[in-house]
């Protein structure tokens, strides 16, 4: 304005104005920001912000997410884990009935039938333990939702003394041989299963026949087959079953340290979105002081600036 | 010289000053009229007149004082710098106002964006191959890609009616222009008969620049002085005020593009500056963009989504149907079977055995569904004959596949794109204002009224007034004098 000599109150109002009106915009974001607590309240306040905002909300929901797949997984391997610990404490009452059958006296007929219902009743609860669900759905089933090892009408006779014995239908394994997987982080996705397959075997080679032999010759007194193939092949059940265990032990620790990893992915996510989009109060509030009193100094002077008038000094 | 010509003398004194003081009554009166030029008066001193005859006299101090003239104060560098930065502002007002709205259409970042539907979408797709056969993760599934759909086709909505809402503010303004220029044509005439008659146009003239700047702010003018007191008002190479004459200007019928039609040679044109160049810029070139990318993003997801349904299989073992139909943002839906049926969702990577009654827990496909937005691309089916062909898996029938962009990262670039945009105008806007203002103020300062100097022309002029009566009074007291002495 200096190099204008004349000067007229519309002009030198006109730019007062403006000027104020400049203040009074300022001050209105600070309010804004103060009040919302957000630095970030529309794309235009940071267009680059904003990209990276809305790319990490995203991540933040994927990661969310993989930490409840590997959860869920890991629930999964625990449940699976408890029922294979049980399966090997049942084995182990199994070897403990072949190697006193083995031992027992051929007359002794009354404790080789007991020690041959036990072991029939313990092939029972191993099939139970080989369908056990998560979340109603079974365990050691793959992919498939179904019983591993369905047992009833359907199904053939598992009853070793009956004459129509069929342990390659009746221990059919009726699940998949794909161990279900989940995605714990992006592109990796794990086993969060084994298969019934794997750990109890399929048909007449499966357990269930092994312990349904085993039974047939504790009540037989078949000392030789008890202490030879049964033992030997009880064993290598067992080896297997405790192998499972300690695979789905050791899946569970990497899953648990994937579940870690996605939370901590998803704080340190948060934290960073936090930057951009929230307001640094301290800074916003001593803004907003510096802005409401220069707003009003700018509004004092002015009201000084505008009243004076030559009209007002002539009489 | 006579006494008796002395009184006339006073009286054009009287009678000047008299005028003077009107005109700062005048001035005074419109100080804060818009466009009003200050006006001052021009005064000049009368010779005096030598006449040859019985009462000859010879050269006395002159007849005293006349009006020759009130002018009104200009400064034509300032006033078409004014009438450019109106231009200006104008287009940039225009274009922020669209694209506030086109932003206000995209509430980002917030946690009900399309952005975050987009994210839940895909989080219910990984739920989903946790329990494939869990009907509620099922109809989640359904359920949040309904609402993607939905918002899609609200935002698309959304942007068609910014576009129909700006093509009637054209309109609108197109009938003010049309009328500005009409009425400068008239002033324009009325300017040059006054001129002709030697009578006072200074209130016309600024009724007229009024009109050319409000008309400058709407189309961006240039403005060409004639010697008689008219302006030539032209944009671009056509003139629309010429002397007393005008031509109007309409909105071609279809767009976008829209492009404006001169009623003189019917050529079409597209102003460079005004309202009306913003307007044209968000419905020729924002919306219809933004609206492309839009629908990119639609497609993205039809595309990304239903590829991976053609490798996945349902509960019953069948392949899997496209999830998404539909041709782009205004139109994409969930397919119906599926939301009838949200267990044919092909969310396993395999069917069932033949005749196996067991559910299918695989899920595989579903958690590549989930995994989409790792990638900045995806694979895209393209149906030969889009999504709209059908629901049934024979959509699959002569597919081919194509790579894209995917659609969380393409939904990023739109909104990043009309921040950037909305960012940028903003702070044009805001340096354009400052000109603006300078330049107004500047303009005002040259040509509007001083009320301090008026305060000091009027008593400048009531002290010249005082002064002419007392010289009559003097005169009259002389002229007394002499008749009592001869009556004496």
């Amino acid at each position: 304005m200096s190099d204008i000599s004349r000067v007229t109150q519309n002009s030198a109002s006109m730019l007062m104005v403006s000027d104020m009106e400049s203040d009074l915009s300022g001050l209105t974001l600070l309010q804004e920001q103060a009040a919302s607590g957000k630095a970030l309240n529309q794309p235009s306040d940071n267009p680059t912000g904003t990209s990276e905002v809305l790319s990490m909300n995203s991540q933040i929901g994927r990661y969310q997410q993989y930490a409840t797949n590997a959860g869920d997984g890991l629930s999964r391997l625990q449940t699976a884990s408890g029922a294979l610990n049980s399966v090997t404490e049942a084995l182990n009452q199994v070897q403990t009935d072949v190697l006193s059958g083995a031992n027992a006296s051929a007359s002794d007929s009354s404790d080789r039938a007991a020690l041959s219902a036990d072991v029939l009743s313990i092939k029972q609860e191993i099939l139970g333990y080989a369908g056990t669900t998560y979340n109603n759905k079974p365990v050691f089933s793959g992919t498939y939702g179904t019983s591993p090892y369905p047992q009833g009408s359907a199904s053939g006779v598992s009853d070793p003394t009956s004459a129509s014995y069929d342990p390659a239908t009746a221990y059919a394994y009726a699940g998949s041989t794909t161990p279900l997987t989940r995605v714990v982080a992006p592109g990796q996705s794990v086993n969060v299963s084994v298969t019934g397959n794997d750990v109890f075997g399929s048909g007449a080679s499966s357990v269930f026949a092994l312990l349904d032999t085993i039974s047939q010759d504790l009540a037989n007194g078949n000392t030789s087959a008890l202490s030879g193939s049964d033992l030997t092949q009880l064993q290598a059940a067992m080896n297997t079953v405790t192998q499972a265990a300690g695979n789905t032990g050791s899946l569970s620790a990497a899953i648990t340290q994937d579940q870690t990893n996605a939370n901590d992915t998803v704080s340190s996510l948060q934290t960073q979105v936090g930057n951009i989009t929230d307001a640094n109060e301290d800074q916003v509030a001593t803004s907003l002081d510096l802005a409401e009193a220069s707003y009003q100094a700018a509004l004092e002077t002015t009201a000084k600036i505008i009243q004076p008038s030559l009209a007002q000094f002539l009489s | 010289m006579s006494d008796f010509s002395a009184l006339s003398v006073g009286l054009s004194g009287l009678e000047a000053q008299q005028a003077a003081e009107n005109t700062v009554g005048q001035n005074v009166a419109n100080a804060d009229t818009p466009g009003y030029d200050e006006e001052t008066v021009q005064l000049g001193a009368v010779p005096s007149t030598q006449t040859i005859g019985f009462y000859t006299h010879g050269n006395g101090p002159g007849d005293g004082v006349a009006v020759e003239g009130v002018e009104r104060l200009t400064d034509s560098y300032l006033q078409s710098q004014s009438y450019s930065e109106q231009g200006n502002q104008g287009t940039l007002s225009a274009q922020q106002s669209g694209l506030q709205s086109l932003q206000q259409s995209f509430p980002e970042p917030s946690s009900n964006g399309i952005s975050s539907q987009l994210t839940q979408y895909w989080q219910d797709w990984s739920t989903l191959a946790n329990d494939p056969s869990d009907s509620s993760a099922q109809a989640t599934v359904v359920q949040d890609g309904s609402t993607l759909a939905s918002s899609l086709n609200q935002t698309s909505s959304a942007l068609s009616t910014l576009s129909q809402q700006t093509v009637q503010n054209i309109t609108g303004t197109l009938a003010q222009v049309n009328q500005e220029a009409s009425q400068i044509a008239s002033l324009n005439q009325s300017i040059a008969q006054g001129t002709a008659s030697s009578s006072s146009v200074d209130e016309l003239e600024d009724q007229r620049d009024q009109l050319v700047s409000q008309l400058s702010n709407q189309l961006g003018v240039t403005v060409v002085n004639n010697p008689d007191g008219t302006v030539n008002v032209n944009s671009g190479s056509e003139s629309i005020v010429s002397g007393n004459s005008s031509q109007t200007l309409s909105l071609s019928s279809s767009g976008p593009p829209y492009s404006l039609q001169w009623s003189g040679d019917k050529s079409t044109y597209q102003p460079s500056g005004g309202e009306l160049a913003g307007m044209l810029d968000v419905v020729n070139n924002y919306v219809p963009s933004y609206q492309q990318n839009l629908d990119q993003v639609a497609q993205s997801l039809m595309g990304s989504v239903n590829y991976l349904m053609s490798t996945g299989y349902d509960q019953a073992g069948n392949q899997g149907v496209p999830f998404f139909l539909g041709t782009g943002a205004s139109n994409i839906e969930v397919n119906p079977a599926l939301v009838a049926n949200p267990a044919d969702l092909g969310a396993n990577a395999s069917p069932l055995p033949a005749g196996s009654t067991a559910t299918n827990e695989d899920g595989t496909v579903a958690a590549e569904v989930g995994e989409l937005p790792n990638s900045q691309t995806a694979t895209l089916a393209v149906p030969a004959g889009g999504w709209s062909q059908g629901g049934s898996a024979s959509a699959w029938t002569g597919a081919t596949t194509t790579t894209g962009v995917e659609a969380d990262v393409a939904y990023n670039q739109l909104v990043t794109g009309i921040g950037q945009a909305t960012a940028s105008v903003n702070n044009q806007l805001s340096d354009q204002q400052t000109i603006t203002t300078n330049v107004n103020s500047a303009l005002q300062s040259a040509t509007g009224v001083n009320t301090d100097q008026e305060m000091t022309n009027m008593v400048m002029y009531q002290n010249a007034y005082e002064a002419s009566a007392k010289f009559i009074s003097t005169v009259d007291a002389t002229l007394q004098s002499l008749i009592s002495m001869v009556n004496g």
